[in-house]
Parts: structure tokens; C-alpha cells; sequence
């Protein structure tokens, strides 16, 4: 089933209005955020700067996302590499990012993670997910710009967070999709870390547009593709989807 | 569409003031032509070229429409013809300098063309005319195997196909050799007396005008009175 | 000698001319023909899907631009459907578009209720069906085993877990054929929709009548917001894939006419233009307009009847070929309708005498001094 549910937290969303200043826009991107529960499905492919290409993969990604806590779960399907490895992790009000990994094989063996790091050897990253830029203080307009020929408004989000990963985040928001077209992540030296751009959009229930295909260009060039093949806009999330996250604290 | 009723020395054909203009009448291909032949003739018409001598046979063979005048076959003018294409094809035989046989056809369906939508078998006949035109052994030829002499004979017996009374030649001669030339002049003459035709030949040929029982002169679009007196 | 003859031996002994027109005529034709047929098949193949499983109704939830429906909670709607009056069992699907090997397209995985009407329309070729609803086992469709290679016994790994093949079956309908089926428990399972569903399939009571089904359609609007009961035909209408196709195939359909009678069109101008002095010929030894007119005319219908017959074999040819080859295979079943094919060849001979009627009306036309003056 291709009409899925959404890669909501890899890729950010806004409905600015016409003229609406940087704070309205950064809000509308935060209400499109909300979610009760989401799964998507997708296969994750990695081509080094040498053309290489690892094995695919396919993960799932399920979340909840709330005006003060943000949850994701990532579960890796196949191959044997990934399968039943899992990774998970919490946002709390105070922008806090909490990650821990578990092995479906090794019950109760539940370790700590840093959300910063790669996933499973591709260009995802966890902090990436959870869209942390929308509520840093400093937000402006830049401009506008166009990404494969759809026009954006350029976003750019700043913190001086010292314990953040990125402190600068680039946008380009398409407003009648409410999609990110193209967002790019700076460290506090504003050296570009890594660009995720969006190849392919779908349709939500909502009317919005989601990411169906994504590219993942990292500083050493590498690229991560990630097509969503399957999903659910409604995940029913149950007492044990985050139960080692709970547990873990 | 046979106009009939042929009577010795009366005139099959007669033109009255005929002219042919081209180009608003900048051009006068012909100025003012009477003519008139009589029931079983040989006509030939001469004349350098560009003096109107084809565009005069065109005209008597309906393949043109005059300017002014008008043409009167046995007391008939053709302005009252109606079909012209119908009359053709039962009055008049066309035979051209360059043959104009078809390619894709053999000889003896060349010949039978002419028939074609008209109903009966004609191919006795059409094998017959061969034969007499000395091309038995070349019916199933395609006229790229056919010598030159052969193809104007091919030709003949088209014109011949439909029993017309009037045969019109144009420079039938002009692409043969003498020997050839004269087999087809010799040939011309002998259908003349066999089928009582009526023949009028262009040519500018001495030689061949000759041959004809009358030569009518031309000369700019005009019959060349000095020369016919 | 009749003007039959006359027109098939100008042709015949014209063969590059002849040769060239036909297939000119023939790959438009063609184009025309396997472009449609492959559209309606795939239209076709999705209705028949329907048809075999004896569905009479789908509910599904109001999606567009979607090329399937998106899943939801069977219960919520369940028992109001079967209290619906002539509503014999109400079933659900779940169907997901799967990746199952390296080296294969990916394929239809359908999860179907254990023990409901839909599995009774498939034929059991090899092995057994699913015993009951917890057996993670698949009932592979017949071109699905030999596309994947896979016999009753082996394993195929489904979104990272092991499925044994229990059974291979045959259905009438591509899709399925192509297919791989568990049971509904165990697809909500490996897809994490645990109590989800793309489709009921309601299947009615023999007494029911269209009346009954436009009532129960009108019923699932007023009362179950977000819901739509279709028939399987417009279920298939709706499908974007299928809009798409068919808009595709159309727009084909008018490119490939186009050009076809363009090429036809153009082919017969050039070659009565080429042949102005031998309608000069015709036209000094008698003949009439309407009957040279008649001859070209003719060798059109001949030249249309020959290249649209061999674009018609040509385009079966294509569009079969197309469904052997691997990257296609399972999603091609050409449908060749015979009064499709007669339309055909009745466009390309109409264009055809389209094409040579206004030159051959044209020269006949022209005095016969001038078309004997032509070169």
C-alpha cells in the first residue's frame, strides 16, 4: 500500500500565510507536527562518495508526537543486519533528547545511545527526527528559493545551546505543501553537516503533502536514499511500544 | 457517345476561330484557327516549335479548353458535349511522341486500360491488335523490355482499343529510329485504310509529312496561309 | 482487367513504395493497439480480482489521489455493515505492495480473513491452504511461484519474518495470480496493523437487487462519515493507477492516431503527386474523374487493409512480448477485444481514404494537358 502515513519527523512542515512572520510560521509547523501515532515503513539505501552501494534496508519508524513530549521508535526489519534491533527515544519539554537501544534477541540488555549518532550505518540520524529546530528561539525569514522547481521560503533556525549538535538549520518550506523541500544542518562552526532533501511527495488524509522519497547528502558526500513504501497515519500505539523507554529511566 | 453517321468528304472536324491564351493573353498559343477535315483524311500539321501545332491537337482531343471558338465534330460542337472524358474515350485514339505506356503493366494490359470500367471482354481484341501490330510474342512484356519501335506499336494498339474514328499522333515518329519510323508511318497507313480512320499527325518532319494526304502549315498560333496557298 | 487488378498491380509492382507505405501505416497501428490493449487490461485485470471473489460491495475509507485506501479499524464499522439487511458476511483485506526478494519487482501481499468467502474462488494447484488463522503460512499464486522461484515448502521472507509456502494456487484474475496470501491475522501482524483492514468485501444474499445495493450504498454515506461502499467496477474507476493508465493510454491512443494519419496522409500525397502524369494518362485515354478518383482511392483501401492487419498482429505481438518479459511479468494481461481490433483496421482504412482522396480529387482535377505536362 503506497497511500501511507508520513515521514512526519524526518521532514518538517508549515502553513505559513502570505506575508506571516517567521513566528507564525515556525507555529503552523509545529501544529502540523502533531500526531496521536504514525508508522512508516521504508527502505534505506547508502551510496558512498565512491559510488559504492551498501545492501538496502527496510526500518520502521513509529511515533508520537505531543505539545510536550515527542516519542519515536525505529525497528529494523531486514536483513539479518538490522532485524530486531531497535532504537528508541523521548523528547521532553525542556528539548532534552533521550536515546537507548535494545536487541528483540537480547531481552532486558538495554543500553544507552547518543541520538547525534548514525542509524544503522546511513545518513539518518535520530536528532533529525524530532524537528528540535521548530522550538529554538531564534527563527527568520531568509528569502525565498526553489527545490526541483517548486518555490520555498528559506527558514533559518539558530541556538546557542552549547550541548546541541546543530546549531543552525536552513529551510526551505514549501507553504501550499506544507513540506520541507530542503533542510540543511550546520554545527556551531556553520559547517554544513548534512542536506535532506525531498525527491518524492504523497498526499496525507489531512491534505498536506509528505516525503515519499529522500535523499541524505552527508559532509563527506555520502548519500542516503529513503523511500517510505508503506504506512499508517493512524498507528494505534500500545502500553508496549515504549515500554523499555519508560522502563529505562 | 459515337457520334456516327460518317458520309465521304464530309467534314468529321471543323475548329472556328479557335485560340488558346495563357498568362491573361500575354501569351497566344493560338490566334484565331479554322481548320476544317474532311471524313477519312491524313492530316499532318508542321510547323517550327512553339507555333501552336500541339496545343491545336490538344484542343481537338479535349485535353485543353479553348480560349474562345469552339471545335464542331461531325456538326456537333463540344461545348454541347457534356462528359468530355466519355467522348475520348469513344471518338478519339491519343498517341504520344514519348508512348506514356504504364510501367507497372504489361504490354497487352497497357493496351487494355482504356477498357477499364467499360463492360465486355476486350482482351480477344486487345490480343488480336497485337498480333496484327506484329507483337504477338510480347504480350506479357513490361514496357522496360520493350524496344522503342515496340512500345509505339504498344501504343497504337491502345489508341486502336476502343475503335475510335479520329486518331490523334503526336510526333509519333519523334522518338524512333528511321527504320523504326517508318514501320510505324507504314503501320499508321495501312489501320487508316483497314478501319476507315480519320488520322491528324503532328510533326516536324519533313519526311513524315510527307506521307500525309494534306499538310496544314503553322506559324504563330496562326495556320500559315503563304505556306497552305 | 478490372480497376482492382489494375490498383493491386500497381502496388505489386511498386514494392519499396508499397513496402514502405504498409509498414509506415502498420507501426502506427500497431503503437495504437498495444498501447489500448495493455490499458484495458490492467483495468480489467483489477475488476476481474473483484468479480472472482464474488465481492458485491467494498467499504473503504475516502481517499483520493491515493492509489489504494488507507487502512482503518475493521470494528469500527463491522457490525453496522452486517446488520445491514441482505448482508451475508462482511470480510476483511489488508493488502500491502511488498519488496519479498533482491532479484523480483515487488509484489501484492494480501492478508484475507481465515475461513471467508473470498478464498473459495482460488484454485488449489499444489500443497494446502492456511490450517487456521494463527499459521504463519502463504498461499502463493501460480506466477507469483515462478516469478520468485518458490515451491510449496520453501521459505519467503515477508518485512523480516520467514513465511512457509503452505499452497500454490491459480485465480482468474492476474493480480491474485501474482500474488502471495496469509491469513488477515497474520498481515495486520508483520505490518503492525494489529485489528486493521484496507477493504470489507460485503458479499449479499441471492435475493438482493441493485436496488438493494444503491440502498445499502446510500446507507453507508449517512451514516458512516469517512466511508464510502463502492462496487468493485468503481473501485477500479477510482483507482489513480488505473486514471492514470487510462489518461495515458489516451492521450497515446489521439499521439499514435495523429501520427498514423499523418504518415498515411502524407504518404498518399507524395505518391498521387508523383503520379500526376499518369493521371494525365488515364485521364487522355478516357477514363473518368471518378474513376481514376476510385483507383486511388482503392490502392488506399489495400495499402490501409494491409498495414492496419499487420499493426494489428505487430501490436498483439508487442503487447504480448511485453507481459513475457521479467521486469513486467504479472502486471501486463493484454485484453484484445475483437470489435476494438476491427476499429482499428476500419480507422486506418478510413484514414486511409482520407488520405487519398484529396490528392486523387486534386489531380483529377487538372486538365489532362496539364497533369501530362507534369514531370
Amino acid at each position: 500500500m503506497r497511500r501511507v502515513a508520513t515521514l512526519l519527523l524526518l521532514c518538517a512542515f508549515a502553513q505559513p500565510g502570505l506575508g506571516a512572520d517567521a513566528g507564525a510560521l515556525v507555529e503552523t509547523m509545529k501544529q502540523a507536527r502533531l500526531s496521536e501515532g504514525f508508522e512508516a515503513r521504508m527502505e534505506v539505501a547508502t551510496i558512498a562518495s565512491n559510488g559504492r552501494r551498501a545492501l538496502p534496508f527496510k526500518l520502521s519508524v513509529t511515533g508520537q508526537v505531543g505539545k510536550d513530549r515527542q516519542r519515536l521508535r525505529i525497528r529494523g526489519i531486514s536483513p539479518d543486519k538490522v532485524r530486531g534491533r531497535y532504537v528508541a527515544a523521548e523528547r521532553n519539554a525542556e528539548g532534552r533528547i533521550r536515546a537507548i537501544a535494545y536487541d528483540e534477541q537480547l531481552p532486558g540488555n538495554i543500553e544507552k545511545t547518543d541520538p547525534a549518532a548514525r542509524l544503522f550505518d546511513s545518513g539518518l540520524v535520530l536528532w533529525d527526527m524530532f524537528g528540535a529546530w521548530w522550538n529554538w528561539p531564534q527563527q527568520s525569514i531568509e528569502g525565498s528559493d526553489k527545490v526541483g522547481g517548486r518555490a520555498c521560503t528559506l527558514m533559518r533556525s539558530r541556538t546557542d545551546d552549547g550541548a546541541s549538535p546543530v546549531r543552525e538549520v536552513l529551510s526551505c518550506v514549501d507553504g501550499n505543501a506544507k513540506l520541507s523541500l530542503r533542510t540543511q544542518l550546520y554545527d556551531r562552526r556553520h559547517t554544513l553537516l548534512r542536506t535532506i532533501a525531498v525527491k518524492q511527495t504523497m498526499r496525507k488524509e489531512s491534505g498536506a503533502l509528505a516525503a515519499k522519497k529522500l535523499a541524505i547528502t552527508e559532509a563527506d558526500r555520502t548519500v542516503t536514499e529513503v523511500e517510505v513504501y508503506s504506512g499508517d497515519e493512524h498507528y494505534l500505539v500500545n502500553a508496549d511500544t515504549y515500554a523499555p523507554l519508560d522502563n529505562g529511566k | 457517345m459515337t457520334i456516327s453517321s460518317p458520309s465521304p468528304q464530309a467534314p468529321i472536324l471543323s475548329t472556328r476561330n479557335l485560340s488558346l491564351h495563357f498568362d491573361e493573353g500575354q501569351t497566344r498559343a493560338l490566334d484565331g484557327v479554322d481548320i476544317e477535315i474532311v471524313e477519312g483524311e491524313f492530316v499532318a500539321i508542321t510547323g517550327p516549335s512553339g507555333c501552336g501545332k500541339s496545343s491545336l491537337l490538344n484542343l481537338i482531343g479535349t485535353l485543353d479548353i479553348p480560349t474562345s471558338g469552339d471545335i464542331h465534330f461531325r456538326s456537333r460542337p463540344y461545348s454541347a458535349l457534356g462528359d468530355l472524358s466519355l467522348f475520348r474515350r469513344e471518338n478519339i485514339g491519343f498517341i504520344f511522341q514519348s508512348f506514356y505506356l504504364l510501367p507497372t503493366l504489361s504490354a497487352l494490359d497497357n493496351v487494355l486500360v482504356p477498357t477499364i470500367g467499360r463492360s465486355g471482354d476486350h482482351e480477344e481484341r486487345a490480343r488480336a491488335l497485337l498480333t496484327r501490330l506484329g507483337l504477338s510474342n510480347r504480350l506479357d512484356h513490361f514496357p522496360g523490355k520493350l524496344s522503342g519501335g515496340e512500345r509505339q506499336r504498344v501504343a497504337i494498339a491502345r489508341a486502336l482499343i476502343n475503335d475510335p474514328d479520329l486518331i490523334l499522333a503526336d510526333e509519333p515518329t519523334g522518338s524512333l529510329d528511321s527504320a523504326n519510323a517508318a514501320q510505324v508511318l507504314d503501320l499508321l497507313d495501312c489501320l487508316r485504310r483497314e478501319k476507315e480512320l480519320t488520322i491528324i499527325m503532328v510533326t516536324h518532319d519533313a519526311n513524315v509529312s510527307a506521307r500525309a494526304d494534306r499538310v496544314i502549315p503553322m506559324r504563330d498560333g496562326k495556320v500559315d496561309a503563304e505556306v497552305a496557298a | 482487367m478490372n480497376l482492382l487488378r489494375f490498383a493491386l498491380d500497381n502496388l505489386y509492382r511498386r514494392p519499396a513504395r508499397t513496402a514502405l507505405t504498409v509498414s509506415a501505416i502498420s507501426l502506427g497501428i500497431a503503437a495504437v493497439v498495444a498501447l489500448t490493449s495493455i490499458a484495458w487490461g490492467f483495468e480489467a485485470s483489477w475488476q476481474k480480482a473483484n468479480d472472482a471473489r464474488g465481492t458485491d460491495l467494498i467499504v473503504t475509507r475516502i481517499a483520493s489521489e491515493n492509489t489504494m485506501p488507507s487502512p482503518f479499524v475493521a470494528e469500527q464499522v463491522r457490525p453496522a455493515l452486517s446488520a445491514l439487511p441482505h448482508v451475508q458476511q462482511v470480510v476483511g483485506l489488508l493488502s500491502e505492495m511488498l519488496t519479498v526478494s533482491e532479484d523480483a519487482p515487488p509484489v501484492f501481499v494480501f492478508g484475507w480473513a481465515h475461513g471467508s468467502y473470498l478464498w473459495e474462488h482460488l484454485k488449489l494447484k499444489d500443497g494446502r491452504w492456511p490450517a487456521d488463522d494463527g499459521e504463519a503460512v502463504l498461499a502463493i499464486g501460480s506466477l507469483a511461484a515462478e516469478m520468485l522461484h518458490k515451491q510449496v515448502g520453501d521459505d519467503i521472507e515477508i518485512e523480516g519474518r520467514l513465511f512457509k509456502v503452505a499452497g500454490i494456487f491459480e485465480s482468474s484474475a492476474l493480480v491474485e495470480n501474482g500474488a502471495l496470501i496469509m491469513t488477515l491475522t497474520q498481515m495486520q501482524q508483520i505490518t503492525d496493523k494489529p485489528g486493521k483492514v484496507n477493504i470489507l468485501n460485503i458479499k449479499l444474499d441471492n435475493s438482493a437487487t441493485d436496488a438493494d445495493i444503491e440502498t445499502i450504498k446510500a446507507q453507508v454515506r449517512k451514516t458512516m462519515p469517512g466511508f464510502i461502499a463502492i462496487t468493485s467496477g468503481e473501485l477500479v474507476q477510482k483507482n489513480a493507477v488505473v486514471r492514470i493508465s487510462k489518461a495515458m493510454s489516451n492521450a497515446t491512443i489521439l499521439i499514435a492516431g495523429l501520427v498514423g494519419a499523418l504518415v498515411v496522409f502524407n504518404t498518399m500525397l507524395m505518391s498521387i503527386n508523383e503520379r500526376t502524369r499518369e493521371i494525365g494518362i488515364l485521364l487522355a485515354l478516357g477514363w473518368q474523374r471518378r474513376t481514376v478518383i476510385k483507383l486511388i482511392v482503392g490502392e488506399s483501401v489495400i495499402l490501409t487493409l494491409a498495414g492496419g492487419a499487420i499493426g494489428i498482429l505487430l501490436g498483439i505481438a508487442i503487447a504480448s512480448g511485453l507481459g513475457h518479459l521479467e521486469l513486467m511479468r504479472g502486471k501486463i494481461d493484454a485484453v484484445f477485444s475483437l470489435p476494438f481490433l476491427f476499429a482499428v483496421l476500419g480507422l486506418s482504412v478510413f484514414l486511409g481514404i482520407c488520405g487519398g482522396l484529396y490528392p486523387a480529387i486534386k489531380a483529377a482535377r487538372l486538365l489532362p494537358s496539364q497533369a501530362l505536362r507534369q514531370e
